[in-house]
């Protein structure tokens, strides 16, 4: 079905201003990674195209301005995500905390039918720090995910390109299968299955 | 800048003028700039007089020499003491590690910091969580519980990773970024606001032209020479010691119509909606790929190209020659305001700016167009001043393709130094690039498909914009924009609008390719409630509805091609 048409996955990157997502979006993208990146007004928006399982398909990754608390421009910025990634520092223990607030915000804004199977995926970056400057620690990070539905939580260094890729490879599986569960049918709610092998097909019909 | 020092350039301008008003046209229409005027031009003289409505006395007038009138200057610089005396910027309260750290009893005399006792007491008398009466608390759950140091702390998050393409102005100099938070600090804290990101740029921008053509009080004070009034005004109004003083001000009366218009949303809503009217007005084409092709809500982009006034669109370098426009336009507008709204033209600048990547836009799906809008293909201040920055200079100096010498050909420049063409495939091809690789410079590199603004000329454009009313607007500014985009609107009695390239030499080439933009798909009549079919307006009418038949798609394909060629065949 629709094989010849382009599928396009929509990517939105939440959390605090200055935890790096701009870095992590940068390094995904173009492999690179400088010390000063401008903070972000309102959002950015890069595209990649991506190879999964075969199939082609365009990622269009949304970096927001991690300051901003979008009124009704959330609407406008998070309408029709297929995957929300969410980003804090591991040495700012208050990015951390934060966490929650930007997933309710997000699943508000965007208007998600099924919240509980909406794809969130954790991102704890700048893990290339000194271990005493780190202030939230894996088993922490590890028990909020799964205590908010068992979120794939990965720790990043942007600056080192450490487990970026990775990191984004589960972005988009999660976000793929997002799109092709709302393609096939509307209210269609199986669970997202968040421990992606393969080709995992979670499509019932 | 290389060339004569402040002092002479400030003392050679003033002699060469008559009035402000004077200076404030010539600056306007690009007779005083660096490019006309090098040896005198000082970017600073012109935005603090005509900011600070500092006036010139002439010699005529009853006085014996000409001087400056610099009461307001010293009213405004008190006015800045008195402020930094009242709210203390808690950098005390920041982590010991911060280089921004200071104890309390620091004492600093670039920071007004004071050891007195009395001084002690306000600090905490100063700490307490944002004004209750505040209107932003119910808008913005996060920002009511903002506290002083969580205010500090957002700033110099932000501060410290200002203008990265120029690291010696903030990121290698601890002093000026010290400063530059300061001067945020307290402006937040007067105005009661929250600090918003973007503000750190705008300010910024006035903290960078006032340091560049300052003079330090070490220089003054060992050139004991200047005895006369106006040299010793002068050294004041430069006066290196003012700086924080003075970047304060300006920012102050810059900023109160660009917070009231931008940084709110529901403002911002309204100046998109007045903006989506202009582009309604003006290029029907544009207006209907955005709302009905794309879909796209303007505010997405509009947000930043508005709030931060074009500095990221179009780079520093341009944006402080485009500042020097829109700050004499706003004076001559209205000499005697107190604050100096320099939004005016904004919203004509952008159309003009969408006008010249029009051939690239409606060959655009939404993604590619978004990512255009947002990563306006503008020469980069690198290229166009290839070694621009030397110690205690201004950032901008003399360019080399002067724009001045094109802005006398007297009709619009409709060459292709303005724009390029850019391929239909382009923005694919450069989506895989940039994924393919990472020694991929990244998207900034292929700078020959990036346009030059020749901001004199726009300016002088906006300005006529500005000046016209609604059906003014159709007719003339479409016109106007027209010589920008190269193409050209047609609307016919069903209220079809097509666009396609304006000029063509031979009828057959034209006949050419006015069909094949304005192609009509016969199966999709009377779809939308508006009356244009968007499928004619469209080169590529298989991006716009995913419902297009095979037939019908390799059909637009072939005209797509046979278009291309002849619009190769016109470029030679």
């Amino acid at each position: 079905m629709s094989s010849r048409r382009k599928t396009i996955l929509k990517v939105i990157i939440l959390g605090d201003s200055g935890v790096g997502k701009t870095s992590l979006m940068q390094q995904f993208i173009n492999g690179k990674f400088s010390q000063q990146y401008k903070a972000t007004i309102g959002a950015d928006f890069l595209p990649k195209e991506l190879n999964i399982d075969d199939k082609q398909v365009t990622m269009q990754i949304w970096d927001t301005a991690g300051q901003e608390r979008f009124q009704s421009l959330g609407v406008a910025f998070y309408r029709g995500s297929d995957c929300c990634v969410l980003v804090f520092d591991v040495t700012n223990t208050k990015s951390f905390e934060n966490l929650q607030s930007w997933r309710d915000e997000f699943l508000i804004q965007a208007n998600i039918k099924d919240p509980d199977n909406f794809p969130f995926v954790v991102i704890g970056n700048k893990i290339d720090v000194e271990e005493n400057k780190r202030m939230v620690s894996s088993k922490k990070a590890q028990a909020l995910c799964a205590s908010l539905g068992n979120i794939p939580y990965f720790e990043t260094s942007a600056k080192e390109a450490v487990n970026v890729e990775q990191a984004f490879d589960v972005v988009a599986r999660c976000a793929l299968q997002q799109e092709e569960s709302l393609e096939y049918s509307d209210d269609y709610t199986d669970a997202v299955n968040i421990h992606v092998d393969g080709d995992n097909s979670s499509c019932g019909c | 800048m290389r060339g004569p020092p402040i002092l002479d350039r400030v003392k050679m301008t003033l002699d060469s003028v008559g009035t402000i008003s004077i200076l404030a046209e010539d600056v306007l229409c690009g007779n005083y700039s660096e490019i006309h005027k090098p040896s005198i031009f000082s970017r600073a003289l012109v935005w603090k007089l005509l900011a600070m409505r500092l006036n010139k006395i002439n010699k005529q007038e009853g006085h014996e020499e000409m001087e400056l009138n610099l009461s307001n200057l010293a009213k405004l610089r008190r006015d800045y003491d008195i402020l930094a005396a009242e709210f203390d910027v808690p950098w005390h309260e920041l982590s010991q590690q911060s280089e921004y750290y200071q104890a309390l009893t620091a004492i600093d005399d670039g920071f007004d910091i004071s050891d007195d006792l009395s001084k002690k007491q306000k600090i905490s008398r100063m700490r307490v969580i944002h004004d209750p009466l505040s209107t932003r608390n119910t808008e913005n759950r996060i920002a009511s519980q903002e506290t002083d140091l969580q205010m500090l702390e957002a700033i110099i998050a932000d501060v410290d990773r200002l203008f990265p393409e120029f690291p010696r102005y903030f990121i290698q100099n601890l002093r000026n970024r010290q400063q530059l938070t300061k001067v945020l600090f307290l402006w937040c804290k007067l105005n009661a606001v929250s600090y918003f990101q973007g503000l750190h740029e705008i300010c910024g921008l006035i903290y960078v032209v006032f340091y560049s053509d300052c003079i330090p009080r070490s220089s003054s004070k060992a050139s004991k020479l200047h005895t006369n009034r106006l040299d010793k005004q002068i050294l004041s109004l430069m006066d290196l010691q003012f700086l924080s003083h003075d970047t304060f001000s300006v920012f102050n009366i810059m900023m109160k119509p660009i917070m009231a218009k931008y940084y709110s949303e529901s403002a911002l809503l309204q100046e998109t909606i007045m903006f989506d009217l202009k582009l309604h007005q003006s290029d029907k084409f544009l207006y209907h790929l955005f709302k009905n092709k794309f879909r796209l809500d303007s505010r997405i982009w509009l947000m930043r190209y508005f709030r931060l006034l074009l500095i990221r669109e179009i780079g520093l370098v341009q944006s402080v020659r485009l500042w020097d426009r829109l700050i004499a336009f706003s004076f001559l507008e209205d000499p005697f305001k107190a604050d100096l709204d320099i939004t005016l033209l904004l919203p004509y600048i952008v159309l003009i700016m969408l006008s010249i990547i029009k051939k690239r836009l409606i060959i655009s799906d939404y993604g590619d167009a978004l990512y255009l809008l947002l990563h306006y293909p503008v020469k980069n201040d690198a290229c166009i001043h290839p070694s621009v920055i030397c110690k205690d200079s201004i950032i901008l100096i003399n360019n080399d393709d002067s724009e001045d010498e094109d802005d006398k050909a007297p009709q619009y420049v409709t060459n292709d130094c303005d724009f390029t063409y850019i391929e239909q495939n382009h923005q694919r091809q450069r989506l895989s690039e940039s994924s393919r690789s990472s020694d991929h410079s990244g998207s900034d590199a292929d700078s020959d498909e990036n346009v030059q603004l020749h901001i004199n000329k726009i300016t002088r454009d906006a300005v006529l914009l500005y000046r016209m009313n609604d059906s003014e607007l159709e007719a003339d500014g479409g016109k106007l924009l027209e010589a920008y985009s190269a193409m050209h609107n047609q609307e016919d009695k069903k209220g079809r609008i097509s666009t396609g390239a304006k000029l063509s030499s031979s009828p057959f080439i034209e006949e050419m390719l006015k069909r094949t933009s304005s192609w009509s798909h016969p199966g999709r009549k009377n779809v939308k409630i508006l009356s244009t079919d968007f499928e004619r307006m469209t080169i590529q009418p298989e991006e716009m509805q995913p419902k297009t038949n095979n037939r019908d798609f390799d059909r637009t394909r072939l005209e797509m091609r046979l278009q291309k060629k002849v619009k190769d065949a016109l470029k030679k």
